[in-house]
């Protein structure tokens, strides 16, 4: 039996478990190991770093490491005989600009710590100063909470694979070895033959800003993690604010039945592919593309997703905000690539707004663990069932 | 993972040891074979400035055994510690430059099987017997250093740039690293292992990463981690300076100085350490006013894009 556990492991290991950083048994047994050979037992700042040399694995867990473990009260041990002394929990504090005015002259006997003898900058007016580096206060790190983990976006965007020999050669083509061979009889070296890669494609149109703008911290923590863990071959991410792009010609609108209805289908055949369109690179809206040269890129069979509320945030029907969305469908459908469209709202929400007619024609999924789920599928080329297909 | 694996308190990285010029350290690229009598050479001191935080994480990685992994900017003296951790230390360096063609058995072993085959088929009833299985075997760089645990010798082993090779690449070595132990597969019976009772034998392994790709979790989880940070103080960069031979405190003290007004400027690459050297040494060799730095003279040494260059330029000319 080994012995316990430093009683503040177990507070650490909760809190840095609940910020996304699965510290297990293993892991403190190696703490719980150096420790015992006399590592980081000199100070906090010692035992904070071997706790980011033993667990961290990128420069954001050292972060994340470093700031929990300023929230958890970690013991110090008396160390007999090290370089350096015990000290005494944080490190003093550079005394208050008015007190540093008021510091009496050195004493005679010069034994007053250097440190005392900093008088801080004056600052202008009496507000408090900028802060002077993101470091200054470490445990106020936030990690935000997201009700998908990375690791779930990974493992459902995993599946997105088409896998193509491509690469450098590594692995043994059997039949090409003994049919080269057989037609020599001379000893060769094996025939190799490039392994199998994923080969598959994925444009994410993102909508941003407006109704979207509650969804900025999730659509970003997805999008990491895509990018992340997808491994695919290539990502193209765009952005764009309501809708790619207008539909030059709206006409058939005019020829519908009923004008206040909320149904296109009467039309649908009437509408032709989105022509133009502008997206942008970067999250601000800035760097813009034309979306039909994005759209040349892709490839017959690979896949397009977007992630728009499509006016279920807000509750509200347009009905050329429908016709611009089919129009863009029509044109991804141009390319013979495979479209979902990923709504962080849910189900519930869409009916009698314009997500709710688009999930009619478009596949449609909410952008949760079995929505993605669904939505690969139809990227993989699984059809769709939908109500009115275009 | 073997979590009660020993603790290894044989050794330590001292920050304040004496650093000979020279050492003779085992030869590595000695015949093969040569492992049961080890060939010394010479070899130069390794300039490297260690600071505290890279020192305790090489002891904590000694101590656990576990595989160093070191991050950092490109150029900051990645590959370098391993190289200098050898030198203090004494002890061979077994290096593994990892292409993206590197498989992980290849660190392990490789086994001639095609000179093999054509042995056996020139094979004539004269030749009496084919030569041993075991010829055939060629060690590679982690291999000869578990090679070398049987005769009671540690190495450091380097393993750099793992992000370059397959993603598979770093799994396929797992069970290696943990257990440091191998059999050649295509010999039976023949097995390479450093003794588990003798942690004090375990090769001492730096990985360096560039961060090019996630590596996995699993592996990650094995490692010991240090992120080597840009040594932005002054006085080490002119310590560091000093180290590689850059005699003239003048022209230290201005480099230093062009280099850290040039990382405050937006620039695609920010030059890094190892930038810094070579201009160093350029503008040494060449004899270069130290008043004349602002003009960036050899800029090519220490930035290296056009974009960049002109914007070095144009910000470098207004004091």
């Amino acid at each position: 039996m080994s012995p316990p556990m430093p009683a503040f492991l177990h507070d650490l290991v909760i809190r840095l478990r609940r910020r996304g950083l699965p510290i297990g048994v293993d892991d403190c047994a190696a703490l719980r190991t150096v420790l015992s050979t006399g590592h980081g037992l000199r100070s906090p700042d010692e035992l904070r770093a071997l706790c980011v040399t033993l667990w961290a694995k990128s420069r954001r867990d050292a972060e994340l490491i470093v700031s929990t473990l300023h929230l958890v009260d970690v013991p110090e041990w008396p160390v007999e005989g090290g370089a350096a002394p015990v000290t005494d929990g944080p490190p003093v504090a550079f005394p208050a600009p008015e007190s540093a005015v008021e510091l009496p002259p050195p004493a005679a006997d010069a034994e007053m710590p250097e440190a005392l003898t900093i008088t801080a900058p004056t600052r202008l007016g009496d507000g408090l100063g900028p802060p002077r580096s993101g470091r200054s206060a470490p445990f106020l790190m936030l990690q935000p909470q997201y009700p998908l983990s990375q690791r779930e976006v990974a493992q459902v965007w995993r599946r997105l694979r088409l896998p193509v020999r491509q690469g450098p050669p590594t692995e043994l083509d059997v039949d090409a070895t003994v049919v080269r061979y057989a037609s020599t009889g001379v000893a060769m070296p094996p025939v190799l033959a490039p392994r199998r890669v994923n080969a598959a494609r994925l444009l994410l149109l993102v909508d941003l800003n407006g109704s979207m703008t509650p969804f900025h911290g999730l659509v970003e923590h997805v999008l990491r993690a895509i990018v992340r863990a997808a491994r695919l071959d290539e990502i193209t991410i765009a952005y764009f604010h309501n809708s790619p792009g207008r539909s030059p010609d709206r006409s058939p609108l005019a020829d519908l039945p009923d004008p206040l209805g909320a149904e296109l289908d009467p039309v649908l055949d009437r509408i032709t592919p989105l022509p133009g369109g502008r997206v942008y690179r970067n999250p601000d809206l800035t760097g813009s593309r034309p979306l039909p040269a994005l759209l040349a890129d892709t490839t017959p069979g690979s896949s397009v997703a977007v992630i728009s509320d499509a006016g279920a945030m807000r509750g509200s029907f347009a009905i050329t905000r429908l016709y611009d969305a089919v129009a863009f469908a029509l044109a991804v459908a141009a390319r013979r690539a495979h479209l979902a469209w990923l709504n962080p709202l849910a189900r519930g929400r869409w009916a009698g707004t314009t997500a709710g007619q688009l999930a009619r024609h478009v596949p449609m999924f909410p952008l949760d663990r079995d929505g993605m789920y669904a939505a690969v599928d139809v990227l993989r080329g699984r059809p769709a069932t939908l109500e009115r297909p275009l | 993972m073997n979590v009660s694996r020993g603790v290894d308190t044989s050794m330590r990285l001292d920050l304040d040891d004496d650093v000979p010029a020279q050492r003779p350290i085992e030869d590595v690229e000695a015949a093969p074979g040569a492992l049961g009598r080890p060939q010394l050479r010479t070899v130069p001191a390794e300039p490297y400035l260690l600071t505290a935080d890279l020192c305790d994480a090489v002891n904590v990685a000694i101590t656990l055994g576990r595989p160093l992994l070191v991050q950092g900017d490109p150029g900051v003296g990645k590959t370098r510690l391993a190289h200098a951790v050898a030198y203090r230390l004494g002890l061979p360096l077994e290096q593994a430059h990892i292409k993206s063609t590197s498989r992980g058995r290849d660190l392990l072993y490789t086994f001639d099987a095609v000179r093999r085959l054509s042995d056996a088929q020139l094979h004539r009833p004269w030749t009496k017997t084919l030569p041993d299985d075991r010829s055939y075997v060629r060690l590679g760089p982690l291999g000869r250093a578990i090679a070398r645990a049987r005769h009671g010798r540690r190495s450091v082993v380097l393993i750099d740039e793992i992000d370059k090779a397959d993603l598979d690449f770093p799994n396929d070595l797992l069970r290696e690293l943990d257990e440091l132990r191998f059999d050649i597969d295509e010999v039976p019976g023949l097995r390479y292992e450093v003794p588990p009772d003798r942690p004090d034998l375990r090769p001492i392994i730096i990985v360096t990463n560039n961060e090019e790709k996630q590596l996995p979790g699993a592996f990650l989880r094995r490692c010991a981690f240090h992120y080597v940070e840009f040594p932005e103080h002054p006085d080490d960069l002119d310590a560091i300076l000093d180290m590689h031979g850059i005699a003239d405190a003048a022209l230290r003290g201005g480099a230093i100085d062009v280099l850290q007004r040039l990382r405050g400027v937006e620039l695609a690459r920010k030059p890094g350490l190892s930038e810094l050297l070579d201009w160093a040494r350029c503008l040494q060799s060449d004899d270069v006013d130290p008043q004349s730095l602002t003009t960036l003279p050899k800029i090519g040494a220490l930035v290296k894009q056009r974009a960049d260059q002109d914007r070095a330029r144009k910000r470098l000319s207004t004091p």
